[in-house]
């Protein structure tokens, strides 16, 4: 709209704007439980909170992935002790058969546990980019709802 | 030279070499699987009790198809094995038929 437009028109688009902004704001703070002005003013305690991982419960996320992947490698350690039963059954060109099917399978959980251990380095570092993303929202929404205020400001002086 | 050939065999157990691929295939492919199963599951809960949204799904989803690779390279493993011994075990019969000549 046009500043040119009736004074009516005016007021009408400049709520519109701020009500985005609230509405947005009030939308996150619903899901973090923070009190309006905390956000607004760019406290961000909702942190890593917000639908990432919470900050006070890395330690637990991290218990979790590594038991785990501990769980495979136990797997992983069974397989030598079976073999060492099986193999005494299987002799000549069985044995080397049974030797190839062990190396295989092992071959495939140390893959597995390597897997495990790349994607928890890889989500933490996604989590710490989240947190610091979610800031720098908090940041500018913080910076638009001072713009906004200002405007209604001016607004309501003419 | 007289030749005891009381017990003799082909040299290869068919019958144990059939049971015993079954053993392997319960004691170490299933079990391994059932386990990764089960494990799997066990995190996704302790996940799901630690951390929400879509970065959480994915992540969860990431490790059930690595399962999925896994228990099928297992599976894949075993079926190798079960190959090879079996054509080992042909290859040891035709022998068998052959070592004679039938007049």
């Amino acid at each position: 709209m046009s500043i040119n437009d009736a004074t009516g028109v005016i007021q009408h688009d400049v709520p519109d704007a701020f009500e985005n902004i609230e509405t947005a704001s009030a939308a996150v703070q619903a899901q973090v439980g923070d009190p309006a002005g905390n956000f607004i003013t760019g406290t961000a305690s909702y942190g890593a909170d917000f639908a990432g991982i919470a900050s006070d419960k890395l330690d637990d996320f991290n218990k979790a992935v590594d038991t785990y992947r501990d769980a495979a490698i136990e797997i992983l350690d069974g397989f030598d002790t079976q073999k060492a039963n099986i193999e005494k059954a299987f002799k000549g060109s069985t044995a080397e058969s049974l030797q190839k099917f062990f190396t295989s399978i092992k071959n495939l959980c140390n893959a597995y546990v390597t897997a495990i251990n790349t994607e928890k380095a890889y989500l933490l570092e996604v989590n710490q980019n989240w947190i610091n993303t979610t800031a720098q929202i908090s940041s500018d929404i913080e910076t638009d709802a001072g713009v906004v205020d200002a405007q209604k400001d001016t607004i309501n002086l003419q | 030279m007289a030749l005891d050939i009381e017990g003799a065999t082909t040299g290869y157990d068919s019958a144990g070499i059939a049971s015993l691929l079954k053993v392997i295939h319960a004691d170490v492919i299933q079990s391994a699987s059932d386990k990764l199963t089960s494990d799997k599951a066990n995190l996704d809960t302790a996940l799901d009790a630690i951390w929400q949204g879509k970065s959480e799904l994915i992540f969860k989803s990431n490790l059930e198809e690595d399962v999925k690779k896994i228990c099928k390279g297992l599976e894949d493993a075993y079926k190798t094995l079960e190959s090879e011994v079996t054509q080992t075990g042909q290859q040891m019969g035709k022998v068998d038929e052959n070592l004679v000549e039938k007049k």
